[in-house]
């Protein structure tokens, strides 16, 4: 009766067990691998459009800050213009508004994400 | 106990705790899993409630800018008038102002054209204006285009595969409750033996779904990850329109003040006067038709260099680094 438990166990249950503790190792080996990939995945896409708006806060807050200062310059000049009647600051001061206006920041968006992509583009800031 | 049970009961009671404590772990792993997945949700839906309510404020600037094309075009209707009057004293006066007919009437089909935005020649400035109207004067192109507003609905959940199952932990937890080995208990722990891999089997099972459920919200944390990250990218183009949306408002509300001003001080009889009137109302009018946002997303010449490069300078100056993209110089240092 021992003989043919040993037997039984030797056939039946030994073998499925090692064969399962190896699928086991086997199958989380696998879906390891799969969760790292996803990682690996995310954290470059993160990176990615991390850097993106940095760049984008840092372009347009420049640029921005730039023709805040000139505008306030020819609002000025404009005031001075009209409380002084004086035609020739006035032109220079409406040209100057008008220069900065018609410049729309925001049209660089779309050239903006296109070769922010772009290795061979250059953005030196 | 006989003898020969003994290594039956050791090898069975081993088969046991071995599936037992798979099915455990797994649970253990669906429950990590699960709670990471749900606090990284949590975390994205605050950010994104922040970024709409950023996303409708931007369109109240955008009404806001609405509001100071009204006024602009108020004042230009004044000045239309103002023309109209020196035309009757003078009819060359406005040729003199370098200012032709053609203009006079461009100007009031500016006039007209901002009151069918309003809804109709019966409409009026003076009286205040909608805030739909006000969106329709101030967008002149979507504010969709820069920010996307997304979702979270489709990540917010796992599927099925990562609800807990009472009868798992039974599995797991009510084997190893089964104690008492006796003959009676040797007949179950040989009927044990049997199932021993089927035990482990289950076990390895559970397992390799726990490592599936890993997955899925390893996958579902990864996109909501990358949503976050694209709404503060979405959120820095907002700030742009809304930094734009202040440019063209200061523009507008200085030229109409002093419009207001000039027209209160000028006499239709005096060249120079109607001269800096009409200057004035066409600023105006140029800077009421500029849009805050563009209709095409075309890029302007002006972003193009000679070669391919997008270049923002930093001033000449050394140690300086503010940009200069007029001239070598930031604003600062070409007024000295």
């Amino acid at each position: 009766m021992v003989g043919q438990a040993a037997a039984f166990i030797g056939a039946q249950v030994i073998p499925p067990t090692i064969s399962g503790i190896r699928d086991y190792f086997c199958a989380m080996q696998e879906e390891n691998t799969k969760r790292q990939a996803i990682a690996a995945n995310r954290d470059v896409l993160i990176v990615r459009i991390t850097a993106e708006k940095e760049a984008i806060l840092a372009y347009f807050s420049q640029r921005f800050a730039e023709c805040r200062a000139a505008l306030d310059e020819f609002f000025e000049l404009l005031r001075h213009a009209v409380d002084s009647r004086d035609n020739h600051q006035l032109n220079v001061a409406l040209a100057g508004i008008l220069g900065i206006i018609q410049d729309n920041p925001l049209d660089d968006f779309e050239t903006f994400k296109q070769q922010f992509h772009d290795p061979d583009y250059t953005i030196e800031i | 106990m006989p003898l020969p049970f003994i290594p039956i009961v050791i090898i069975g009671g081993a088969a046991l705790l071995t599936g037992g404590g798979l099915t455990l772990n797994a649970q253990s792993k669906i429950k990590k899993a699960k709670a990471e997945h749900e606090a990284t949700y949590s975390d994205y839906k605050v950010k994104y409630d922040n970024y709409t309510v950023y996303y409708a404020g931007t369109e109240k600037r955008l009404q806001e800018v609405g509001q100071v094309r009204a006024d602009g075009m108020q004042a230009v209707r004044e000045a239309i008038d103002f023309i109209r009057k020196a035309r009757l004293v003078n009819p060359n006066i406005i040729s003199d102002a370098d200012f032709s007919i053609q203009d006079l009437e461009s100007l009031d089909q500016a006039y007209g054209d901002i009151l069918k935005i309003l809804g109709g020649a019966g409409s009026s400035l003076a009286g205040g204006v909608g805030a739909g109207a006000l969106t329709a004067l101030g967008a002149h192109g979507a504010v969709a285009a820069f920010g996307t507003a997304s979702t979270g609905a489709a990540i917010g959940s796992l599927s099925g595969a990562a609800a807990s199952s009472a009868t798992l932990a039974w599995f797991g937890g009510g084997a190893l409750a089964a104690g008492g080995l006796g003959i009676a208990g040797g007949t179950a722990v040989l009927g044990g033996i049997v199932a021993a891999p089927a035990i482990i089997g289950f076990g390895v099972f559970r397992q390799v779904k726990a490592g599936q459920v890993q997955k899925e919200a390893a996958e579902k944390i990864r996109k909501i990850k990358v949503n976050e990250a694209e709404i503060g990218r979405d959120q820095a183009k907002l700030r742009a329109v809304r930094e734009r949306c202040c440019e063209v408002q200061r523009a507008g509300h200085e030229l109409t003040e002093q419009l207001k001003i000039a027209l209160h001080n000028a006499s239709p009889n005096i060249a120079e006067d109607v001269y800096r009137i009409v200057q004035i109302a066409k600023a105006l009018r140029a800077v009421i038709d500029e849009s805050v946002i563009p209709a095409n997303q075309q890029s302007s010449t002006r972003s193009q260099r000679s070669n391919g490069s997008l270049t923002i300078k930093t001033c000449a100056v050394a140690g300086c680094r503010r940009q200069a993209s007029v001239g070598r110089h930031c604003t600062g240092h070409r007024q000295s």
